[in-house]
């Protein structure tokens, strides 16, 4: 009895201080407006989770935010970054939207997977912010909210252009195995469709999970469907182990074994197995790549695999390059003229790097930022548009390159 | 046009749902980039050289070629996005095809996730698509099955000797087989040592780790009388700090454990690698060992009696607190040894024990807590019906038959296949 | 000062709210009957699916989608408990977090991705009824130190009218002769036996009550965000023990306070990673949020081994340190 009075007492002057603040508590329609004060930049990107995929997305915003101080910063003021883990749960990634929200963020970078982004997209755009993620690629987020935005191109063009490798390869049967979750999920039925269009026939489909044990159930499947080929749709991180099963164990070759973006990384199997298997990466100049991988490396040494982190790194220049545009950090201002600095305007002038542009723009000139994720510009829907991918392939060492 | 009895599929037009929303037309390429091209071959696979292809808008032929020797035509430009017939005359072609007649409609979209040369397959007739026999994948998904019980058994005779001797439930006991894998990663793959020297090496310093995890938790929570429960609680929070700092160590991506192969073994329909087998073997040879040494050995003897009855052992001198230590050490050196073989058959990452935890506690329970034999018993059924059931449920949810086997067998027999009815009290 | 005032905002958010109704639940269980669920998680996961497919698969009206849920989650408790209540406790630990986890790999699957969306989960398109009544001046609202948006900062003022009316029913539950049973269950199973009283008839209502709460803790988690399977794995689970054994299991304020200090305490590791990573403490920020979980796993055991009774439980009346 005593304790639950106790307890009463405890939980009530919590609560109580918390009623007597809502109580005295002053409502606006938004935040003061931020038009003069820095552009402030929050990420919710995955720290701990996802095997690690979204580590190069995180070392890819320290790489644009440096870039852009280091340039001389947005409306005479250096970005303020904060970064908060997102984890693989609701719970703890709502927490860290809060966070980002009360500091005042004016433009938040993430979330890495499309469930998320759906989960705190109202969230964000109710604070005023605009919300830009460079790793969604679900259909379902099409046209959302109109201050959501996405440079990540989605997989339905690569997937095209994966049905068309085979098909040139001459195969009319495919299977597929894919992660299952939102980026697999909507990889694939992008994968059917592309096949479908061009006249394969998809003999199997397999979903695995990302904690299951082993993937063994998933690769004998679609073996057993005895498909002309194989396209794989899973991160490096989950693939060490099928690569090896399908080109080690059961004879498929760099001729019928297919390789979604992310699935290009770094492994640990013998390279060998690795050999010409080839894939698509979205991005307009192979150097350009290579170069910013080095500045990711030089960030997080740990990095496997880069995928999405250009498109990242572009989320954040361009959102800048808006804010110079727009003269104002404020969010709504800034998405108004995301679609203009990516190429919407009528005679604007190309430019490749944060600091090329926003000297054009400063000089009065309309810029069309085309970043490393490719051509980037913004249909009506705030869907990224015009993108370039590369064929890549695996050499004897293990690492990849622009197929020949 | 006369309509040819081949045609009958392929009439596909597509309804991108995507295209819909999707309207840019400052994405549109110039008119000449769009058209057709492609493949055409033959129900056994093979090219179909010198058939005549034509593109037709409606009953306006729009361009036209030839197959080559590979069967391929190449590019036939059509003004742009629409909807057209691809014709394919057969009359020319070298092979048997009486100048059949094939007839597929195609959309070309204009829209950024499309290609405006659209690659095509055609097919004369429909190729007979082999698939493995059900009793071949029976007897794949049967050996992997058999693979994973084993893997599952050796991590799982550790924790079912701990809550033998300790008495609780040990959640940490993953973490275990995940510092073998890492560890076994690190002697492998970073120090390049031979497989089998790491298995080895790995499975003596899990016995360490084991040792450490007694010494540092589990005898001060002995000695301070805690309940079980709460010993099991602690546990929980053990694995979550110790899996945290494994992924703080060793990153959060999953690594291959070796770039040794030992090349492919094939009986009958299986296909496996030979370190899956070795694996099996090792897995036997251990298995037996620990199952004779507690039937027969003196120490084994003793951790047999602490299961049966703590107090009437300890009366009887038998040193609890030193068995209890071997025990751990014993279930450390297993869960390493499991965690290298389950990193050679897979991976490794610093959730790989973890994952596997649910499985393990599945095969102690339907084997009977405590009991060695009824652990690997219980741990090749919860293997073989994970891998097996995926021949009917997707695979994406395969543990769900190793759980619910679980379960079912829970209702029929609380005290699981082989254990003593008292146990379940 | 900052990261204090950040932190505590966590005290009222719509997330605390829900974990503390579902540690409320689970509390039901632990504390006052004894029982060792360690599946709390498959209710929550019920109620959260099975209010959104109710609502955006077939169109229930409200009040019927959470009656629907409330009594799928009852059936589930049945279902459940049924054949696992005699069992001893540590295997009715591993039966009830093997059929969470068996749940959960079902909604994740894709096999039923045309109703649970799969590993995409849900979008919200379940909340309008909240919304819709939402009496806040639109936009963002001020709440002393905080702001918040005007949803959401409406749905955690319902989701604490929710917790506050459920803490007061089992305040007065638990007081009852029913709840001298459950504790009586709890202390000695035998002697509750050979007083005549139907020991597992009682345990059962205690699940099925616990459950129920557990699955209205679901619809409330979602309200704010979106259906995700992930969220329903263990984790969600130990968590949950971990703010009750926090704020004292067998009180009934302790799953609230408990929940509050717990992610009070989430939000502040979280800053001060920040910190260190501002400071140059960490190389690169995705290791300090590691580390965090490092000091969430040692909280627990800590706590479970020096104050086993919480902050607000007596030592004297425990529910699982008895043996």
């Amino acid at each position: 009895m005593a304790a639950v009075r106790r307890g009463l007492i405890t939980t009530l002057v919590t609560g109580g201080l918390v009623v007597a603040l809502t109580a005295c508590s002053s409502s606006g329609d938004a935040p003061e407006e931020k038009t003069g004060g820095p552009l402030k930049v929050g990420a919710i990107l995955p720290h701990t989770a996802y095997a690690g995929a979204g580590e190069a997305l995180v070392s890819a915003v320290d790489v644009a935010v440096e870039e852009i101080n280091a340039a001389g910063g947005v409306n005479g003021g250096k970005v303020e970054l904060k970064q908060v883990d997102s984890t693989d749960n609701n719970d703890t990634a709502v927490q860290a939207v809060d966070s980002l929200v009360t500091w005042g963020s004016n433009v938040v970078i993430g979330a890495y997977g499309s469930g998320m982004s759906g989960a705190i997209v109202s969230k964000i755009t109710e604070s005023g912010a605009l919300q830009v993620s460079g790793s969604n690629t679900s259909s379902s987020l099409t046209g959302i909210n109109p201050l959501y935005f996405r440079t990540a191109p989605t997989d339905a063009l690569e997937a095209a252009k994966l049905a068309d490798l085979v098909v040139q390869d001459g195969h009319a049967t495919a299977a597929i195995i894919a992660q299952n979750d939102a980026w697999g999920q909507a990889f694939q039925k992008s994968m059917v469709e592309s096949f479908t269009a061009a006249g394969v026939e998809v003999v199997a489909q397999q979903q695995f999970n990302t904690t299951d044990t082993d993937y063994s159930a998933q690769v004998d499947a679609v073996v057993a469907a005895k498909p002309e080929s194989i396209v794989l749709l899973s991160y490096a991180s989950y693939s060490g182990s099928m690569i090896e099963s399908l080109v080690g164990t059961h004879g498929f070759t760099d001729k019928n074994l297919y390789l979604s973006n992310s699935t290009l990384g770094k492994y640990t199997i013998k390279p060998s197995l690795l050999k010409g298997l080839r894939g698509f990466l979205a991005g307009p100049d192979p150097a350009v790549e290579a170069e910013f991988d080095k500045k990711l490396l030089a960030k997080n040494p740990n990095l496997k695999s880069f995928a999405y982190a250009g498109s990242t790194y572009d989320a954040v220049i361009v959102s800048a390059l808006a804010a110079i545009a727009a003269k104002s950090a404020d969010g709504k201002a800034v998405a108004a003229k995301m679609a203009e600095v990516s190429g919407g305007a009528e005679g604007s002038t190309k430019c490749k790097a944060f600091k090329e542009c926003a000297d054009l723009l400063a000089a009065g000139t309309k810029v069309d930022y085309d970043g490393l994720s490719g051509g980037l510009k913004f249909a009506s829907n705030n869907d990224v548009t015009e993108t370039a991918y590369n064929l890549y392939a695996y050499d004897d060492k293990g690492s990849y390159a622009v197929a020949p | 046009m006369t309509p040819s009895k081949a045609i009958r599929w392929l009439l596909a037009v597509l309804a991108l749902a995507c295209v819909l929303a999707l309207p840019s037309p400052a994405a549109a390429a110039p008119a000449d980039e769009w058209g057709f091209r492609g493949l055409l071959r033959d129900g056994e696979k093979q090219p179909v050289s010198g058939a005549a292809v034509q593109v037709k808008d409606g009953d306006t032929v729009v361009g036209s070629d030839t197959t080559d020797d590979k069967g391929r035509w190449e590019i036939i430009p059509v003004p742009g996005p629409g909807t057209y017939t691809l014709t394919i005359d057969t009359t020319a072609a070298s092979g048997h095809f009486a100048g059949d007649e094939y007839e597929v409609d195609k959309e070309l979209v204009e829209s950024p996730t499309t290609l405006p040369v659209l690659n095509v397959v055609v097919s004369t007739t429909e190729s007979s698509q082999q698939v493995a026999s059900f009793t071949d994948r029976l007897a794949q998904r049967a050996v992997s099955g058999f693979n994973l019980g084993l893997l599952i058994a050796i991590a799982a005779i550790g924790l079912s000797l701990v809550f033998g001797t300790s008495r609780f439930t040990n959640f940490a006991h993953g973490e275990s087989v995940t510092f073998g894998g890492l560890t076994g990663f690190v002697l492998a793959h970073v120090l390049g040592l031979p497989l089998l020297l790491a298995a080895a090496v790995a499975t003596v310093l899990g016995g360490f780790f084991g040792y450490a995890q007694d010494v540092a938790f589990w005898r001060p929570l002995r000695r301070r009388g805690v309940s079980l429960i709460t010993l099991m609680i602690a546990s929980i929070g053990i694995s979550m700090a110790i899996r945290s700092l494994m992924q703080f160590s060793f990153g959060s991506a999953s690594r291959g454990m070796t770039e040794e192969s030992w090349g492919t073994v094939t009986l009958g329909p299986v296909v496996m690698p030979a370190t899956s087998y070795a694996g099996m073997g090792i897995s036997i040879v251990v298995l037996a060992g620990v199952g004779l040494w507690l039937k027969h050995g003196r120490i084994g003897k003793a951790t047999r009696a602490i299961a049966g009855n703590t107090a009437l052992a300890a009366t009887s001198g038998v040193a609890v607190d030193k068995i209890t230590r071997i025990v751990w050490v014993l279930a450390g050196a297993l869960a390493a040894l499991s965690g290298v073989l389950l990193g050679v058959f897979n991976q490794v990452s610093f959730d790989m024990g973890f994952n596997l935890l649910l499985l393990m506690f599945a095969g102690v329970i339907l084997g009977g807590l405590g009991t060695s034999f009824g652990t690997l018993a219980g741990s090749i059924v919860v293997g073989l019906c994970t891998e097996i059931l995926v021949l009917w449920i997707p695979a994406d949810m395969k543990y769900v038959g190793g759980l619910a086997v679980l379960v079912i067998v829970l209702l029929v027999r609380p005290q699981g296949i082989f254990g003593r009815r008292e146990r379940i009290g | 000062m900052d990261i204090i005032w950040n932190s505590l905002r966590e005290l009222i958010t719509p997330t605390t709210a829900a974990y503390a109704l579902a540690a409320i639940g689970l509390n039901v269980h632990f504390g006052f009957t004894g029982l060792l669920n360690f599946g709390q998680a498959g209710f929550v996961a019920i109620g959260a699916y099975g209010f959104a497919i109710s609502v955006m698969t077939f169109g229930f009206s409200t009040p019927l989608a959470i009656a629907v849920t409330l009594v799928l989650a009852a059936g589930y408790a049945l279902l459940l408990g049924v054949p696992t209540l005699r069992l001893r406790a540590d295997y009715l630990a591993i039966v009830t977090i093997a059929a969470a986890e068996i749940i959960r790999f079902a909604l994740n699957s894709s096999a039923f991705a045309k109703w649970t969306g799969g590993a995409n989960g849900l979008y919200n398109e379940y909340s309008g009824w909240l919304k819709g009544s939402n009496p806040y001046p639109s936009g963002v609202v001020t709440v002393g130190p905080w702001t918040f948006g005007s949803n959401d900062l409406w749905i955690a003022t319902v989701d604490w009218l929710v917790v506050l009316l459920t803490a007061g029913a089992i305040y007065l539950l638990v007081r009852s002769p029913w709840g001298r049973v459950l504790k009586g269950i709890r202390e000695d199973e035998h002697a509750m036996l050979s007083l005549g009283k139907n020991v597992n008839l009682y345990k059962l209502q205690a699940l099925v009550i616990g459950g129920v709460i557990g699955a209205a803790a679901g619809i409330l988690y979602v309200q704010p965000t979106s259906v995700q399977p992930f969220d329903f794995a263990t984790r969600m689970t130990f968590n949950m023990y971990t703010m009750l054994i926090l704020g004292g299991a067998a009180t009934v304020f302790g799953p609230i306070l408990g929940s509050m200090i717990f992610w009070v305490v989430m939000r502040f590791t979280d800053e001060l990673v920040n910190l260190g990573v501002d400071g140059g403490l960490f190389d690169n920020v995705t290791q300090g949020s590691q580390l965090r979980f490092v000091l969430v796993g040692v909280a627990l055991v800590l706590l479970v081994v020096f104050r086993p009774q919480g902050i607000l439980g007596n030592r004297t009346e425990l529910s699982f340190d008895a043996k």
